[in-house]
């Protein structure tokens, strides 16, 4: 009898972590559907920014003005970055890391990706357009 | 004529010593300009990589600037 109550609460403890887990799953996704849903939305404008040359990639995975620009277009970049390092954030609490190792891991893979003609900053800091 | 000839050689000869000093003077040797490499360590995170590839990869399908790449199993 004691120990199957005391299996029932072990079950009770159990449920309780699995149900807080998913809770905060859940937080985390719908915070990160939120952010992808905003850059989803602005990138017809960051894609003709980063495709003129304007903006380009630098090495902690968020965008970087490489010439002058217009007060809305600096507003897209720097709305667009806020949104980047939050997704970077909840990447790096995820893995138990720092936000900018997500950020630097992205700018490997936004590297591989990138079209040609994109400008984008290697790790030693140069910037380099694609060929 | 022959006086004025005779006056503009040693001129001429002192003007052509002087070029030649100063031709030896600004001879300058240059050793070839060497660009040695850069080595940088990049490290790729997998696990991150993965997490990454989770969430940004509709959106780098969607992308005129990136051509999605799908990320290698490891």
């Amino acid at each position: 009898m004691h120990s199957y109550f005391a299996m029932n609460a072990n079950y009770k403890i159990l449920s309780y972590i699995l149900l807080c887990f998913f809770l905060l799953s859940a937080t985390v996704t719908l915070s990160a559907q939120a952010e992808l849903q905003r850059m989803q939305e602005r990138l017809p404008q960051t894609d003709a920014l980063r495709l003129s040359g304007k903006v380009g990639e630098n090495n902690r995975g968020l965008l970087e003005a490489r010439t002058e620009l217009t007060p809305e277009e600096r507003a897209i970049v720097n709305a667009e970055n806020a949104d980047r390092i939050s997704l970077y954030r909840q990447i790096a609490r995820n893995q138990k890391r720092v936000r900018r190792g997500s950020g630097r891991q992205r700018a490997i893979r936004i590297a591989q990706q990138a079209r040609s003609g994109v400008w984008l900053q290697n790790a030693a800091g140069e910037w380099l357009q694609k060929p | 004529m022959p006086k004025l000839k005779r006056g503009l050689l040693p001129l001429a000869g002192a003007s052509l010593l002087t070029i030649g000093s100063f031709t030896g003077c600004i001879h300058v040797k240059t050793d070839p300009i060497r660009i040695e490499p850069i080595y940088i360590n990049i490290t790729i995170n997998h696990k991150i990589q993965r997490e990454l590839d989770d969430i940004f990869a509709a959106l780098d399908r969607q992308s005129a600037a990136t051509e999605y790449i799908p990320l290698e199993e490891k």
